[in-house]
Parts: C-alpha cells; sequence; structure tokens
C-alpha cells in the first residue's frame, strides 16, 4: 500500500522557510532566555512581579470578552435601525 | 586615508564601526533596495514600500559623525560619571593612579530624524537640525499621522456593506482579532513582556497601522520606533503572505465554492450618516483614550456620507496621500541600524508575524463557520478579509476567489468583513487602552 505522506509535495523553498521560521523561534527564545538571565542575576533592586502566563490568559480573556459584546452591541443595533427603516419605508410605500 | 574618511563620512563611520554593525548597515541597505524592488513589482504596497525603501536607504547610507553640541544633544553619550562620597573608596591606597580622561567618543549620527531625543531643549536643537524632526515630533509621536491616515481610511469605507450583513460580518471580524488576543498571553508569559508592551505587539494582529501606532503611543511610547516599523513591515507582507495561506488551509475545492446571495436592500447615505453619528458618539462614550481614532475614522465616514465634495476631495486625496508619503518616508528612516539591530526587534518580529499568522488563521476559522452554517454555500476565504488592513485583504480575496471560480464575486461580503474588521480593531485598541493600566496596577498589588 502506497502511504502518501502530508509532506510528499513540499519544495525546497517550502522546507526552506520552516528552517528559517524554526530559527527565528529558536534565536528569539534564546535573546529572551538570556535576558532573563542577565536581568535576573544583578542582585540590585528588586525589579517589578513578571504578571504569569495563567494571570495573561485570564485578562485577554476579559479584553476579548468586552469587545465581543461591544461588537455585537454595535450588530444588533444596525438589525434595530434596518428592522426601523425597513418598517418606515413599507408605511411609506402603503401611503404612497 | 583618515582625511578620505573624514570627507566621505557615510564610509568613514561604516569603516569606523564593529563587523556586526557594519553588516547591519549594509543588510538595511540592501533591504531597502530589496522593499522598493517588491514594492515596485506589486508584491508588497508599493505606495508605503517605495518611500520606505529610500527613506532606509538614505539614513543607513548616509551616517556621519555628529559635531560635539549635536553628540552631547542627541542622548546617545552615556552620562558623565560623578563620585558621590558614598561611592568614594574606602581605602584610600586602593586608588593606585588617577584615571587618564578618555578620549572624545565620536558619536554617529544623521541629518534626518533623532528619535531617541527626550529631553525638550534638546529636542528643540534638533527641529532645527534634522529635516524631518519636525514631522516627527508633531505628527508621529502624538499620533496625529495615525489619525489623518484613520481620516482617509474613513472616506473610503462603504459602510453600506457592514449594515446589509452586521452579524456575519462582525462575527468574522471577531475571529479574525485571535491574534490580537492570543499573542497577548504569549508576550507575557512566554517573552517577559509587561502588559503595555504586550497589548501594543498584540494590536499587529488587527493589521491596522494607525491602531498600531495609537496604542504603543498610549502603552509603551519606548518601543514607539520598533513597534511601528515591525508592524508596516509585516502589514506590507499580508499583501504577498495571505494568499499562501489561503492556499495552505483552504482546498481548491474549497476555495472555488459559490457564496449564495441574497438580495438586500438599499442602505441610504443618511442611515450611513446615522450609523457614524451614534457609533462614534457610543464608541467614545465607552473609551475616551481612543476617541481621536473614532472621531477621525467617523469623521471620514460622515464627510462621505454627508457628500461634502471638497472635504472628500481633500481628504481621500491631499491628506491620505500626503500622510502615506511622510508615514512611508519616515518608517524608513527610522530603520537606522542602532535602532532596528536593538535584542527587543527579535522578539517584536516573532510576536508581530504570530499575531498576524494567528489572525489569518481565525479569520478562514471563521469562515468555515460559516460555510458550514450556511451549508456550503458560503466561501470561507472571505474569513481572512475580516482581517482589517483596509482594503488590502478583500482586494486579495477577490483575487483568489476570481482564480479558482470565474465570474465570481464576493468583494461585497469581503467589504463588510473587512470594515467590521477595522471596527473591531478600534475597540480592542480602546479596550486595550482603558484596561492595561488596570492590569497593571492588580498585578503590582
Amino acid at each position: 500500500m502506497k502511504v502518501i505522506l502530508p509532506m510528499r509535495h513540499s519544495s525546497s523553498r517550502a522546507r526552506t522557510r520552516i528552517a528559517a521560521a524554526v530559527a527565528i523561534g529558536a534565536g528569539a527564545w534564546m535573546t529572551s532566555t538570556a535576558h532573563a538571565a542577565v536581568d535576573g542575576g544583578g542582585g540590585g533592586a528588586a525589579a517589578p512581579a513578571q504578571p504569569g502566563l495563567l494571570t495573561a490568559i485570564v485578562n485577554a480573556a476579559i479584553v476579548y470578552g468586552i469587545a465581543i459584546v461591544i461588537s455585537f452591541a454595535t450588530a444588533l443595533m444596525i438589525t434595530l435601525m434596518n428592522v426601523v427603516l425597513a418598517r418606515r419605508g413599507a408605511r411609506e410605500t402603503e401611503q404612497a | 586615508m583618515n582625511t578620505f574618511y573624514e570627507i566621505f563620512q557615510g564610509i568613514g563611520t561604516l569603516v569606523d564601526s564593529t563587523f556586526l554593525s557594519m553588516l547591519a548597515r549594509l543588510s538595511l541597505l540592501l533591504l531597502g533596495g530589496l522593499l522598493i524592488y517588491l514594492g515596485k513589482r506589486g508584491t508588497l504596497e508599493p505606495l508605503l514600500m517605495i518611500p520606505m525603501g529610500l527613506g532606509m536607504i538614505a539614513v543607513n547610507a548616509g551616517m556621519l559623525y555628529l559635531d560635539p553640541v549635536s553628540a552631547a544633544k542627541s542622548e546617545r553619550l552615556p552620562p558623565p560619571a560623578i563620585v558621590t562620597p558614598a561611592a568614594a573608596p574606602a581605602d584610600p591606597a586602593a586608588v593606585v593612579a588617577p584615571v587618564a580622561p578618555a578620549a572624545p567618543m565620536r558619536v554617529k549620527g544623521n541629518m534626518v530624524v533623532e528619535p531617541l531625543v527626550k529631553d525638550n531643549d534638546n529636542l528643540m536643537y534638533f527641529m532645527g537640525v534634522d529635516f524631518l524632526q519636525p514631522v516627527y515630533t508633531f505628527t508621529f509621536s502624538n499620533g496625529l499621522i495615525a489619525c489623518l491616515v484613520f481620516l482617509g481610511i474613513g472616506v473610503l469605507l462603504d459602510v453600506g456593506f457592514l449594515l446589509a450583513r452586521p452579524f456575519e460580518s462582525m462575527f468574522l471580524a471577531l475571529c479574525a482579532e485571535l491574534g490580537t488576543i492570543v499573542t497577548f498571553p504569549i508576550a507575557v508569559g512566554i517573552f517577559g513582556m509587561s502588559y503595555g508592551e504586550a497589548a501594543s505587539v498584540s494590536m499587529i494582529g488587527g493589521a491596522d497601522g494607525p491602531m498600531v501606532m495609537f496604542t504603543t503611543l498610549k502603552l509603551a511610547p519606548h518601543l514607539f520606533v520598533p513597534i511601528t516599523v515591525v508592524g508596516y513591515l509585516y502589514l506590507g507582507l499580508t499583501y504577498g503572505g495571505y494568499p499562501y495561506m489561503m492556499k495552505l488551509l483552504v482546498p481548491g475545492t474549497v476555495r472555488a465554492t459559490r457564496t449564495s446571495k441574497k438580495p438586500t436592500r438599499d442602505i441610504s447615505s443618511g442611515e450611513k450618516l446615522a450609523f457614524a453619528i451614534v457609533a462614534c458618539g457610543a464608541l467614545c462614550l465607552l473609551f475616551p483614550m481612543a476617541s481621536p481614532l473614532f472621531l477621525c475614522l467617523f469623521l471620514g465616514v460622515a464627510v462621505r456620507e454627508a457628500e461634502l465634495a471638497p472635504f472628500v476631495k481633500l481628504i481621500d486625496g491631499t491628506i491620505l496621500y500626503g500622510a502615506t508619503l511622510f508615514l512611508g518616508l519616515m518608517l524608513g528612516a527610522l530603520c537606522s541600524a542602532d535602532v532596528i539591530f536593538d535584542p527587543v526587534v527579535v522578539k517584536l518580529l516573532v510576536l508581530g508575524i504570530t499575531a498576524l499568522v494567528l489572525s489569518g488563521i481565525g479569520g478562514i476559522f471563521g469562515g468555515y463557520v460559516l460555510y458550514f452554517l450556511k451549508g456550503r454555500r458560503y466561501n470561507p476565504l472571505i474569513g481572512i478579509a475580516a482581517v482589517s488592513c483596509v482594503p488590502t485583504t478583500a482586494k486579495v480575496v477577490q483575487k483568489m476567489v476570481q482564480e479558482e471560480a470565474p465570474g465570481e464575486i464576493i468583494l461585497p461580503e469581503a467589504l463588510g468583513a473587512n470594515i467590521s474588521g477595522v471596527i473591531t480593531s478600534a475597540i480592542l485598541c480602546g479596550v486595550y487602552v482603558a484596561l492595561v493600566p488596570l492590569f497593571t496596577q492588580a498585578a503590582a498589588q
């Protein structure tokens, strides 16, 4: 039986792109780790507490929640406006 | 030879630098040329990339030694060491010999712009020296250019596409903000950024340059230059990169889906104007910090719908194109090696592309949801048009659909999603600007 792998059609250019993306990611990780090590090794004044990942996720969820409510409220406002204007249009047509 | 380097200081400063610094400048020269080439070919947005590329070349080639006064005012020199009694060594025997005065440090700079100056006196000095300093100080560092571009975008927006299908468009726009939301915890939890920095870089996921600039000015002004440059570089890439993403995530047969068209009633200009007034008032009431952006966007819409022809001509032509020209030129001029090759830029590059990719994926996910909800009679590619970047993504989607299903017109749906994307990005900008100080306060307690 012939097994078709998803990467079968990938060109060398695509592989180069993936390798570049991985290299950039690794570089960024190393840079941030090195900075964290330097920042943490000073022993000087205490740095402000860095918020954790979980807190940041909760905060992002709050931001998204508010944005969803406001966006859908805007959509609802538009729909109501459409309904009112459509009814008025129909009434004016009837009267005419 | 030294005389030669003194006369031709562009070459002199290049030779008189570390290998890495020299490499950085040469790379940026080449990058500037590449941006111009890709802009001319139409791969990237030419209106932005051609002035940006040229600015980048000019600033990295035209580096010179600043005179002592300029060098001192550029705030790049380390502050003079002041020996206080507490800092003096306790044991006089430890002092072996007086330290010889250091050789005067030669500071390199350019005659275009000095973005790192903070002190007001020094700023006034550079206003009279660097030709783009007034443009930077009076339009960039206060967000005016972002508002002018937004005003121009407002004039281009036909909100009728949004008013015709509000829930569908808003749903897609919210899905296409995935990157703006998910990048925030990644930046804080994994990259160790502060809330303000994380929110600013996350806004790149909204794919709206003015919004990125505005959020950064409010929440992370110290990263204004690198985030803006990275943001705009990536926004240029949406033009060339999103088609590949669409091909990767949506199979050819689905890309050719023909969208069922429901008859929509004509939206009058009065209705569009009423929407602009109500939306502007409500959003300014909710987020006063972002009111300049809302005002400019909806002022543009109002001018268009009130049919104020002289204003439309002024904003659509002079203001929008003037702002875009100076925006591109300034972004290029800000790309000097010392600003761009800051370690934080690597983080921003990774987070920026993460935000844009996630937003694209979110948009396509939203498109797929509507595809299944509407019984496979909706093209999921429309979802990616909700990554605002008006009107680039809508045009890119229409072009791709045209290739797969000749004669199929999805531009109205795509523009509806596109315009909603601008509005949701502005809402998210407002939410971030309002909430991040509260998050920071809570974290400090």
